[in-house]
């Protein structure tokens, strides 16, 4: 196992040197757009990673994580609209117009995700396999239409934002500035979930994965951990979304649609799941196959749909797997 | 009587959900597999069904074509991609199944266009009948009601006394045994994916006349679909019928008249701002419901 | 020796659809002895384990462990209350290390704070009682062998050291032997043996020579019942148990 650790970590130093210098060189060439895409990019990978920590490691299919992506997003978005409009927030105890600080916008984008992911948690955990695939997506698609009917928030059409959210001595409208501010997060997001599944709560979700009823009589109360992974999983995602809202300055249930639950599993599964830094693989070679695809044909989908078909029944590992030559079950 | 009428929705909704359910859920029960890609043969039956109409000058006619076009391009998927399946865990079958829904709405885009069809009830269907003096409800709506009842007892007879019925239960139960007495058990997952298929399809035909017909609407049952089945419970036809139904009424009810209800118990203006969010939810929290109470579904059935 | 009720059970009922698998089950087990439990097929033995273990929980009836009913604790709690087992079928992690599946039944003994932080792999504590239960059940050689990768024998003596590696008051053993050679066996009946004394075993087995060797007292399920419960001379020449056993050829 020793030398292909090794090579792990230079993958891993590799990716992120790349990324570290890739404004750099989207200046060099003259095409700052890049920056754009790999923002976006970053900011799929950051979601993914977060859903491998319970798919990968806890063997929970969450069909429904583009509802904490979309809730992070409505977190920022309500914030941002209120704090422009200089409106009270509605529905909240005290009076309060919503705040532009990162600081304030970000981890309440978490903790909102978190919660809400804790109470879709604990009922859809009450079950098992097809169930709990069946229950996340519906859920999901609740919050969905929830989203969709409240028009002070644009229903349907969604909101803009105009501005993104505030660090002070940072300019976040800054592509540069704010491609920076979301890889310090992933990388800093990537470090706690590695910390995390090494740790002895990692090697419960390890163990419930390969074998729950075992789990179970060896004392563990499986579905607290579970439940807590998957919060912690949701968080990640919210985060995300967070960013996202600030990368499109946009929100829009469209975030939430249940088609979005599914390209963030296939980003984990193309990357290699239970590996935390192939779903950003994943997320970086799904968009940028979008990105190619619809360049040369409109129905692009027709070739990344059969694609996405042969690629799960025959090519299982994932391509981080074998840019580092691990096996499948390692 | 609007309240009957609105009633009567609510079945004809559930009916159609049933006719989808009940294809996905012996298809869970016996093979074990969830396929995402059944809502897109409720689309391929809308759209035959509204191709073969418009051609034919028959909806009888096009409705069988879209049930034979489902069932076929079933056969299809199953021979080519799900067959590879069964033995896959669920993450596979999902993710596999997400690439055939891409493919399917990318193809039927590519060959119908990317604009809405639109299909007339047959004329035989498209007055009103009086269900009660003064009560006008469209012919083609209890069409769609009767049909789901025939395909309920159909079932129900096909399962309880035929020979591929006492087949689909022991195969749920008793796989090895089936193969051991020396049926051809793929054969069997087959006929009943075909089967399935073919309800699917027989629902998208059903619904052309009532909603548009366009891409994407596969999806949109499919996950109502998803929420009857888990409160009816994997594997039940009967659960899918009950949940169906259940499922059918509360959506249509709720969306007719809580938005009233909410204005007479708060002020108008969150009213309004929460009607639309609140009365679209109303399945999901019933589904919350069963689950607190009987995670496992409200009918279970054959043991899986 | 202090006779002290471990396991009092009365009464137990599970039905099954049509199949009675328990019919009013009574059973004592007292500290630091080994118990067999032994009967015709389709007796009922695992489906008895399963509910002492809060794998299935019985229709009706109580369940008692150290005078305190746990008719309705969940498995998790009745095993860190020190109630441990093994399967027929052995279930251990395949893709894991021996050292890796051991270290996942010491860690349960731990309060279950949850500890996110600190890498498990470089825990020193951990490590250090791994290596001792390693030690005491001579599987130090292979101890960073993936379990996938060992033979059937050392699976199931892998299968017994998880099941004692929560320092449980009582283990129950569900066909130890299961698929083992005769010399595999003997070994497996010579630890079980060695456990005499500090804890209590519940044993179900077919090989009667070892059941009738290692048992100090046995019960006689028949149907979900008991019918008898006593020294293993005494059920030797019960006639109870010869009727039970000649109704149904073994």
């Amino acid at each position: 196992m020793e030398p292909s650790l090794s090579r792990g970590t230079l993958v891993r130093f590799a990716i992120f040197a790349v990324l570290v210098v890739l404004p750099w060189i989207a200046h060099a060439m003259d095409d700052p757009f890049w920056i754009t895409i790999a923002t976006r990019m970053l900011i799929y990978g950051l979601a993914a990673m977060s859903l491998d920590l319970i798919l990968g490691y806890g063997a929970m299919v969450s069909f429904g994580h583009a509802a904490f992506f979309g809730l992070g997003a409505y977190v920022v978005g309500v914030l941002t609209h209120h704090n422009f409009y200089d409106e009270v927030i509605p529905f909240l105890p005290i009076e309060w117009v919503g705040s532009m600080s990162a600081f304030v916008q970000w981890p309440l984008a978490m903790l909102v995700s978190g919660f809400i992911a804790l109470l879709i948690g604990v009922l859809s955990l009450r079950t098992q396999g097809v169930y709990f695939i069946m229950i996340t997506l519906a859920f999901a698609q609740m919050l969905y239409f929830f989203m969709i009917g409240l028009p002070d928030y644009g229903g349907e059409d969604g909101l803009n934002l105009w501005q993104r959210s505030e660090i002070p001595g940072l300019d976040l409208s800054d592509s540069s500035q704010f491609y920076y501010v979301v890889l310090v997060l992933v990388s800093l997001w990537f470090l706690l979930s590695r910390r995390v599944v090494e740790s002895r709560f990692g090697r419960v979700l390890t163990g419930c994965r390969y074998n729950e009823p075992r789990m179970r009589t060896l004392g563990y109360p499986v579905v607290r951990y579970k439940l807590l992974a998957f919060t912690i999983s949701a968080m990640g995602t919210g985060l995300a979304g967070a960013l996202m809202a600030n990368q499109n300055e946009f929100v829009s249930p469209s975030l939430m649609a249940w088609s979005t639950s599914g390209e963030l599993m296939v980003m984990v599964i193309l990357g290699g799941m239970g590996t935390l830094i192939g779903p950003l693989v994943g997320a970086f070679l799904l968009l940028s196959f979008e990105e190619v695809l619809a360049g040369l044909t409109e129905h692009w989908m027709v070739i990344l749909g059969p694609l996405l078909v042969f690629s799960v029944l025959f090519a299982r590992g994932g391509l981080y797997r074998f840019l580092v030559g691990q096996r499948d079950d390692e | 009587m609007l309240f009957l009428e609105q009633l009567l929705n609510g079945v004809q909704l559930g009916m159609m959900l049933f006719l989808m359910a009940a294809g996905l859920t012996l298809i869970f029960g016996i093979m074990h597999l969830i396929n995402l890609a059944h809502g897109s043969l409720y689309m391929v039956g809308a759209y035959f069904t509204a191709t073969v109409t418009v051609m034919s000058g028959s909806f009888a006619i096009g409705l069988f074509g879209g049930c034979v076009a489902a069932a076929c391009c079933g056969v299809l998927i199953e021979l080519l991609a799900m067959r590879h399946l069964y033995h896959r865990d669920h993450l596979d079958q999902v993710l596999a199944t997400f690439g055939i829904i891409l493919t399917a709405n990318e193809a039927t885009k590519m060959i119908f266009g990317p604009q809405a069809l639109f299909l007339n009830p047959p004329d035989w269907l498209s007055e009103t009948v009086q269900i009660l003096p003064d009560t006008p409800y469209p012919a083609y709506r209890l069409f769609v009601i009767i049909s789901g009842i025939v395909v309920a007892l159909f079932l129900r007879h096909l399962i309880t006394h035929t020979r591929l019925g006492m087949l689909i239960r022991a195969g749920a139960t008793h796989r090895e045994m089936v193969t051991a007495l020396g049926f051809n058990i793929s054969l069997l997952f087959t006929v009943v994916f075909a089967l399935g298929a073919g309800l699917a399809g027989l629902a998208g035909g059903l619904a052309g006349p009532l909603l548009a017909i366009e891409v994407g609407m596969g999806e949109q049952i499919l996950i109502l679909t998803f929420v009857v089945i888990i409160i009816g419970g994997i594997g039940s036809v009967k659960g899918a019928l009950v949940a169906g139904l259940l499922v059918g009424i509360v959506d249509t009810l709720s969306r007719a008249f809580l938005p009233t209800l909410l204005k007479t118990m708060l002020p108008t203006a969150s009213a309004d701002a929460l009607a639309g969010s609140v009365s679209s939810m109303a399945i999901y929290i019933v589904m919350a419901l069963v689950l607190i109470v009987r995670p496992e579904g409200l009918y279970r059935a054959y043991g899986t | 020796m202090m006779n002290r009720a471990l396991f009092v059970v009365e009464n137990l009922t599970k039905n099954f659809g049509a199949i009675t698998a328990s019919n009013g089950l009574n059973l004592e087990v007292v500290e630091g002895e080994i118990h067999a439990l032994i009967g015709p097929n389709g007796a009922g033995k695992s489906t008895a384990i399963h509910q002492l273990s809060g794998e299935i929980s019985p229709d009706s009836g109580r369940i008692f462990f150290r005078g305190e009913e746990i008719t309705r604790w969940s498995a998790d709690q009745r095993a860190r209350r020190g109630i441990a087992r093994t399967y027929q079928i052995t279930s251990l992690f395949p893709a894991l290390s021996v050292r890796d599946n051991l270290a996942m039944a010491v860690q349960s003994r731990d309060t279950h704070h949850f500890r996110f932080w600190r890498q498990a792999s470089k825990d020193p504590a951990l490590r250090k009682t791994v290596d001792q239960l390693l030690d005491a059940h001579e599987l130090m050689d292979i101890a960073e062998l993936r379990v996938a990768n060992l033979a059937h024998g050392q699976q199931r003596q892998i299968e017994l050291a998880l099941g004692l590696a929560l320092n449980p008051k009582v283990l129950l053993l569900d066909e130890p032997m299961a698929g083992m050679s005769r010399t595999e066996s003997l070994e497996m009946a010579e630890r079980i043996d060695r456990l005499r004394g500090s804890i209590a075993v519940v044993l179900v087995e077919h090989d009667m020579d070892v059941v009738f060797r290692l048992a100090d007292r046995i019960s006689v399920l028949v149907k979900g019942e008991v019918i008898c419960t006593d020294l293993p001379e005494a059920v030797r020449v019960n006639p109870f148990v010869r009727d039970a056993y000649l109704g149904e050829s073994v």
